[in-house]
């Protein structure tokens, strides 16, 4: 009678370690022996993925199919969004007039760059007027001359030093997050450098920031504030699913399209950005970046980024949703920060 | 898990996804795909074996794009 394998047997015929004559015998085995199946198939097994098993028990992930249109339409009827000051929201050209778009001069921009230059157009795109600051540079509104489609176009202005291996990770940043088409994420079209002057093209977005919105109409009903999470954490999944982390999530970085639909904006700049110039191979640089309102608490003490540290930052975007301020408010940066370290998380 | 299962074969990823996801029988499985009950077991195996690799690297903050 042939003897059951052992348990070093039996994981070298999962791990094909063993010579074919001894696997085909096993194999055999194996076919007809009920107490060698169930070793191996616990040998097969990993307990540690148990909670990815049961995620994976729903169905397969269909990500634009997972935002309800009547949730959608539930946030636009219950957010005030401020009144633009830009227009009409002409799916094409948004907030521009014909005039405008016709218009052979754009707009005289002094952007602070060093040297000091002024800055009309750069490369195929032509500024036609600034929307916003943000952490991470200046926001215009630009046309793409040749294709005459409106874009919103960000120069960065961080305090970095632009040398190759800065404009190496930029570009490879870039890349990563131009890979990326998710309603739940704005996309970027383009990235590329004119003069000294980085700038990152994005798809506009007609509509406002989370910061803006509860700074004009307060704090959100709770099953919109849910919503709005729920959008984030389908784009944050994708983006996760594409090995990025965002590193810097908060209520101005997700904006509120027209349309109802919640866009996570500056992916992949943070990470860019608090890295320093050290060789591609090297692990992560610690240096702090992010709002001291919904930093991570492995962030303050220094340690990587990876995807629990967005969803933390996600739950204190949710606090702020609901209640219209931060978790742990001081007026010392210093106290707030710690407080995400040392404070009981907040019911 | 979208992005390993174009690693794999089709027989592998179904295999692996009947005994794991699914917890179907054995015996069942290997009669639909016509596989031993080894090969299934082995291919449940490696499947969780590169999923494990993956979730690790997402959790570790390593370098992605090198």
């Amino acid at each position: 009678m042939f003897a059951c394998p052992t348990q070093t047997e039996l994981y070298g015929l999962l791990e094909e370690r063993l010579d074919a004559r001894q696997a085909e015998l096993f194999s055999e085995h194996l076919q007809t022996c009920p107490d060698c199946q169930n070793r191996l198939s616990q040998l097969s097994d990993d307990s540690e993925l148990y909670v990815l098993k049961q995620l994976s028990k729903q169905q397969p992930f269909a990500t634009t199919e997972l935002i309800p249109p009547n949730l959608a339409e539930r946030i636009k009827q219950s957010v005030q969004l401020p009144q633009s000051d830009r227009g009409s929201s002409d799916s094409s050209h948004p907030g521009l007039s014909q005039s405008q778009l016709e218009a052979d001069e754009g707009f005289e921009l002094q952007i602070e760059t060093s040297p000091k230059f002024k800055v009309r157009n750069l490369k195929q795109y032509k500024l036609l007027g600034e929307i916003g600051q943000g952490g991470f540079g200046i926001v215009y509104e630009a046309l793409h001359t040749i294709l005459g489609r409106i874009v919103a176009l960000k120069i960065l202005s961080a305090p970095i030093r632009w040398d190759q291996s800065a404009k190496q990770r930029f570009s490879r940043e870039m890349k990563a997050l131009g890979r990326l088409d998710h309603p739940n994420i704005v996309r970027a079209t383009d990235a590329d450098e004119e003069n000294g002057v980085q700038f990152l093209v994005l798809e506009l977005v007609d509509g406002y920031d989370f910061a803006t919105i509860l700074s004009h109409s307060g704090a959100l009903p709770v099953e919109v504030a849910c919503e709005v999470v729920q959008q984030t954490a389908l784009g944050l999944a994708y983006a996760h699913e594409h090995q990025m982390v965002h590193r810097d999530i908060k209520p101005s970085n997700l904006l509120l399209s027209r349309e109802g639909l919640v866009k996570v904006s500056d992916l992949g700049l943070a990470r860019f950005l608090e890295r320093d110039d050290s060789p591609d191979c090297s692990p992560p640089s610690t240096n702090l970046i992010g709002t001291a309102d919904f930093i991570a608490p492995e962030r303050v003490v220094g340690k990587p980024a990876d995807i629990r540290s967005d969803i933390y930052s996600l739950g204190a975007t949710l606090f702020a949703l609901l209640v219209n301020r931060a978790m742990y408010p001081s007026s010392s940066v210093f106290q707030r920060l710690v407080a995400h370290t040392e404070q009981p998380i907040l019911h | 898990m979208t992005i390993i299962s174009e690693e794999f074969d089709p027989d592998t990823w179904r295999a692996f996804r009947s005994l794991w996801v699914e917890e179907r029988s054995t015996s069942e499985v290997s009669q639909e795909l016509g596989k031993s009950i080894p090969w299934l077991y082995k291919a449940k195996f490696l499947v969780l074996k590169r999923l494990k690799e993956v979730v690790l690297s997402l959790s570790a903050d390593t370098e992605y794009y090198t």
